[in-house]
Formats: structure tokens, C-alpha cells, sequence
């Protein structure tokens, strides 16, 4: 509602009524400057008067009838001004009276507005409270799972190395077992060849033995032919040689007997020489492939290939698991990163309490500026500007500092804008 | 052995952040909500090797737990950084009468934290 400018109390409201005025009391001035010389004929033909006389008669006269008529004018304005008095105080004070409401809904308003703000803000900060807390813990949980990955992995990487040094352990005593394996190989491999030299020399000395045996066929035959010989000599000397033919019959069945013994010597000779030969041959042959040791060999091949394979699979969790460390490492850095910045939560809860500090304020200004209105107390004994003013000199931050002399416009904010965030005594 | 750190502040959200962050780097800490309680705790037994307050916190602020620190038996020389919103320069110069270390203004990120911290705590 806009408020009426034109107050109670003047005569002349403007302008307009001013020259209104005075040309009424100019067309009275020149009315009564005619009366007054009508007036004077007419004193003049009826009466014998002296002419000072006349003329202070026509001067009262027309002074009296100005007067009346000023007075009736007045008169007639100030009825005027009465009336239009009367009507602003009537507008005024229906005005004033719908202020008062006005005012009064507003503070009421006002305080009720602002304590559904202070609400929403106090709600703000325990909720912002309540989900950085919530962050808060699960980081922490992402962290504690993350580390207990860490050290399961770290416990089956020790488990694995475990293993791995034991198989290590055993892949090395089974190559010592192998290496003196091999050397027994080798030892019965070297006996084995001398036996084998052995039977060979043998062999050839019983090959030897068949030309020996061969002369005592040849011996048997000729003792043979000469018992023969004996035997005819002695049917030729009669009886005197029959004795001697007895004889020579011994010695032919002797010389037959040992014909026999010879060649059997011969037959066996030359079997033996020949299973000698055949079993050398196959011995011979088998040194030749080597088999044992070829097998010993591809076992200690195999378990240094097992070696090999298990060393590489444990290079290679090694790297992994250092991978997931290093991995781990980031998390936590990060995670103290996160948890360093979860901070602004406070800084924004602390501003946020000032601004309902602000606001409960404003509220309680109003209100008491209301009951001073209403006639019903002491007008507030601080405006809102020294307040504010007030408030500013409890900032604990030079960004509310900053904030602050940004609105109101002093150069306070350049002044004081730089300080040290972290400082060792 | 891992080192104690006092945490005293009245935000429920600095003290779980803060825990949180020093436990990550291998420090052992307790927390207490105002000047008051950590007091209690101190004289109750409890020995940090650092203590990190706030400035402004109901019951007692840092300020004035800090000059009540210096007068209870061992904690002397214990080093004590303010950890505050706080950047006027008047409240500096007084805690560093009262006997704080440092001062370090919100929010300081964790890494720089456990940095400061193994600066003015020498084998943390």
C-alpha cells in the first residue's frame, strides 16, 4: 500500500489554490474599487461633506468590506482544509492500521520464514554431517578389505614360497640323487667293460687253445696210426709180439679216446667262444645306447624343467603381488586424500551456523521492532548494520571475511586476503 | 611402536576423518570432544606422543586447553598442533604463547598431515 505525501495541517495545499486565492481577492479588490466609486457619487450628490471627510468615510467603508470579505473567504478555505484534514486522517489512519497488520503478518512471517530456514539449514548440516560420516566409514571399509586382500595375498605368496623353496629343496636332492646314480651308472658301466674285456680275453685264450687242441688230434691220430703199425709189427713177430699187440691195442683205444677228448675240447671251445661273443655283442651294444644313463639324464632334465617352471611361476606372483601393493599403495593415498578433503564438512558447518546465527537475529530485530511500533517496548538498541557489523568481527575465516567485504564493498577483502594455511612455530 | 595421536575436536566428522587418516599411516589415536574431555583422558592415563586440537569448541576451546596442557605433569614439551578454521593472525600468536607447535588451517589433506606430523614428531 502506497502512502498518501500530502499531510494534515496546511491551508494551501499547492499551487493551484494559491492563485485561486488571490485572484478571488483581486476580483474583490477591483469590485470593491467600483463600489467604492459608486459610492463616493452618491455621498457626494446626497450629502454636504467635507472632502476628507468623504474620503476617510469611502476608505473605512471599503477596509470594513475588505475584511468582511477576506474573512469569508478564509473562512470558507479553512472549512476546506478542515474537511480535507478530516479525510487524510481518515486515510491515514486506515492506512497506518493496515501497516500495523502489514508489519505485524510480516514479522510474524518473517520469523516463522526464518526458523523454516534455520531448520532446513541445521537439517542441511546433519545430514551433510551424517553422509560424510557414512563416507568416512566406507572408505575405511574399502580400505580395511583392500589391505585384508593385501594380506591374504601376501600370506598365499609366503605359502606359495614355501612351496616352491620346498620343491626347490627336493628338485635338488633328487639331482643329487640322480648325479650319484649317474656315478654308480658309471662306475658299474666302467666295471661292466672291464668284465666285458675280461670274458673278451678270455675268449681269445681259449681260441688260443684250439690249435693246441688240434695237435693233440693230431698227435692222437698219428699215436693211432703208430699203434696201428705196433699192432702189425706184433702179428708179424708171432707170439713173442703178442703182448706187444696188446699193448698197441691200449694205445690205439688211448690215442682214439683222446681223438675224442679233443674234439669234444674243440666243440666246447668253440661254444663257449661263441656265447662269449654273443653276450659281449649285446653288451656291448647296450653301452653303446647308454640307456640308463639316458634315462638318469631325462630325469634330471625333467626336474630341472619342473624347477625352471616353478622359479618362473614364482617371479611371476612376485610381480603380481607387488603389482596389488603398489595398487593398494595408490588406495591409501588416495583414500588419505579423500578423508583430508571430508574436512570442508566442517568448515561449510561453521559458516552455515553463523548464517542461522545471522538469521535468528533478523528475527528478534524484527520482533522487537514490532512490540516498539505497538507501544509495548524499547526500539531495538542495535540496527541490523551494526550487526552486521558486529558479526564480522566474529568471522574465524578469511573466506567469510572475504564474503562479507565482497557485499558491503571495502577494501578490507585485498588487505587481508593472504596467510599462511599450515606454520611450525 | 606405532605413535599415539590425541585427536580433540567437537566435529564428529573431523575426528572420524582425522582417525581415519593417521590410523591409514600406522598411527595409533584417540579422540575427545572438547578441551575437557581430553584433559580427562590425559589424567585418566592416556599418553599421546602429539596432540591436534581444534580452536573453537564448547566446554574449552584449544586455546585454553593448550595453556591447561602445558601445566599437567608430562605433557610439557608434548608438541600440539592447532588444527583450525582460524586464520586471524592475533590467534596464532596466542596459541603460540600458550606453547602450540604449529598451526594448520582446514582442510589439510592427509598426506600433508602425516608429513607435518613426522616433522615435529622425529621417528613417527
Amino acid at each position: 500500500m502506497k502512502i498518501n505525501p500530502n499531510l494534515p495541517g496546511k491551508i494551501f495545499t499547492s499551487r493551484t489554490g494559491l492563485a485561486r486565492t488571490l485572484a478571488t481577492l483581486t476580483a474583490a479588490i477591483a469590485l470593491m474599487s467600483v463600489g467604492a466609486y459608486f459610492l463616493s457619487l452618491w455621498l457626494h450628490d446626497r450629502l454636504d461633506l467635507s472632502n476628507e471627510l468623504e474620503t476617510a468615510l469611502i476608505t473605512a467603508t471599503t477596509a470594513f468590506a475588505m475584511c468582511a470579505l477576506a474573512a469569508a473567504i478564509y473562512k470558507r478555505r479553512l472549512a476546506d482544509v478542515c474537511n480535507d484534514t478530516c479525510q487524510i486522517h481518515e486515510r491515514c489512519s486506515a492506512q497506518h492500521i493496515s501497516i500495523r497488520e502489514n508489519y505485524h503478518r510480516t514479522v510474524t512471517d518473517l520469523s516463522l520464514y526464518n526458523a523454516v530456514l534455520s531448520s532446513h539449514l541445521r537439517d542441511a548440516i546433519e545430514q551433510t554431517e551424517a553422509s560424510v560420516l557414512g563416507v568416512v566409514g566406507r572408505l575405511v571399509n574399502i580400505n580395511r578389505q583392500s589391505s585384508f586382500q593385501v594380506s591374504q595375498i601376501g600370506t598365499s605368496s609366503e605359502k606359495s614360497s614355501e612351496l616352491i623353496d620346498i620343491t626347490h629343496e627336493q628338485v635338488h636332492k633328487n639331482q643329487q640323487v640322480i648325479q650319484a646314480l649317474n656315478s654308480f651308472s658309471a662306475s658299474q658301466f666302467d666295471q661292466l667293460n672291464d668284465n666285458l674285456d675280461r670274458i673278451q680275453s678270455l675268449s681269445d685264450e681259449m681260441e688260443q687253445m684250439r690249435p693246441l687242441v688240434a695237435v693233440i688230434a693230431d698227435i692222437a691220430d698219428r699215436t693211432n696210426l703208430l699203434a696201428l703199425n705196433a699192432a702189425i709189427e706184433a702179428a708179424r713177430a708171432g707170439e713173442a709180439g703178442r703182448g706187444f699187440a696188446v699193448v698197441a691195442d691200449e694205445v690205439r683205444s688211448l690215442s682214439n679216446q683222446s681223438n675224442i677228448a679233443a674234439r669234444e675240447i674243440a666243440d666246447r671251445i668253440t661254444r663257449v667262444s661263441k656265447h662269449a661273443q654273443a653276450e659281449t655283442e649285446n653288451a656291448k651294444k647296450s653301452i653303446a645306447n647308454n640307456e640308463d644313463s639316458q634315462k638318469f639324464t631325462s630325469l634330471a632334465d625333467n626336474l630341472s624343467h619342473i624347477e625352471g617352471r616353478f622359479k618362473s611361476a614364482s617371479v611371476h606372483l612376485e610381480e603380481i603381488i607387488k603389482g596389488i601393493d603398489e595398487a593398494n599403495g595408490v588406495i591409501v593415498e588416495e583414500v588419505s586424500v579423500v578423508l583430508g578433503e571430508i574436512q570442508f564438512q566442517d568448515v561449510l558447518r561453521q559458516r552455515l551456523e553463523h548464517v542461522n546465527d545471522g538469521l535468528d537475529y533478523q528475527s528478534k530485530f524484527a520482533q522487537g521492532t514490532l512490540l516498539w511500533l505497538e507501544g509495548k517496548g524499547e526500539s531495538p538498541d542495535k540496527q541490523l548494520s551494526e550487526h552486521l557489523a558486529e558479526a564480522k568481527e566474529k568471522y574465524v575465516m578469511q573466506a567469510q571475511v572475504t564474503a562479507h567485504d565482497g557485499v558491503i564493498g571495502t577494501d578490507a577483502a585485498a588487505a587481508g586476503g593472504s596467510f599462511k594455511k599450515i606454520e611450525l612455530f | 611402536m606405532a605413535k599415539t595421536i590425541m585427536v580433540v575436536d567437537d566435529s564428529a566428522t573431523m575426528r572420524l576423518s582425522l582417525k581415519s587418516a593417521l590410523e591409514l599411516s600406522g598411527f595409533k589415536v584417540e579422540c575427545a570432544g572438547d578441551g575437557v574431555l581430553a584433559l580427562n583422558q590425559l589424567k585418566s592415563g592416556v599418553k599421546p606422543d602429539l596432540i591436534i586440537t581444534d580452536i573453537n569448541m564448547p566446554n574449552m576451546g584449544g586455546l585454553e586447553f593448550i595453556k591447561h596442557l602445558r601445566t599437567v605433569a608430562g605433557f610439557r614439551f608434548t608438541p600440539v598442533l592447532a588444527l583450525t578454521t582460524e586464520s586471524q593472525q592475533e590467534k596464532r600468536d596466542e596459541a603460540k604463547k600458550h606453547g602450540a607447535t604449529g598451526w594448520l588451517v582446514k582442510p589439510v589433506a592427509g598426506p600433508d598431515l602425516v608429513k607435518i606430523i613426522k616433522q615435529v614428531l622425529p621417528g613417527a
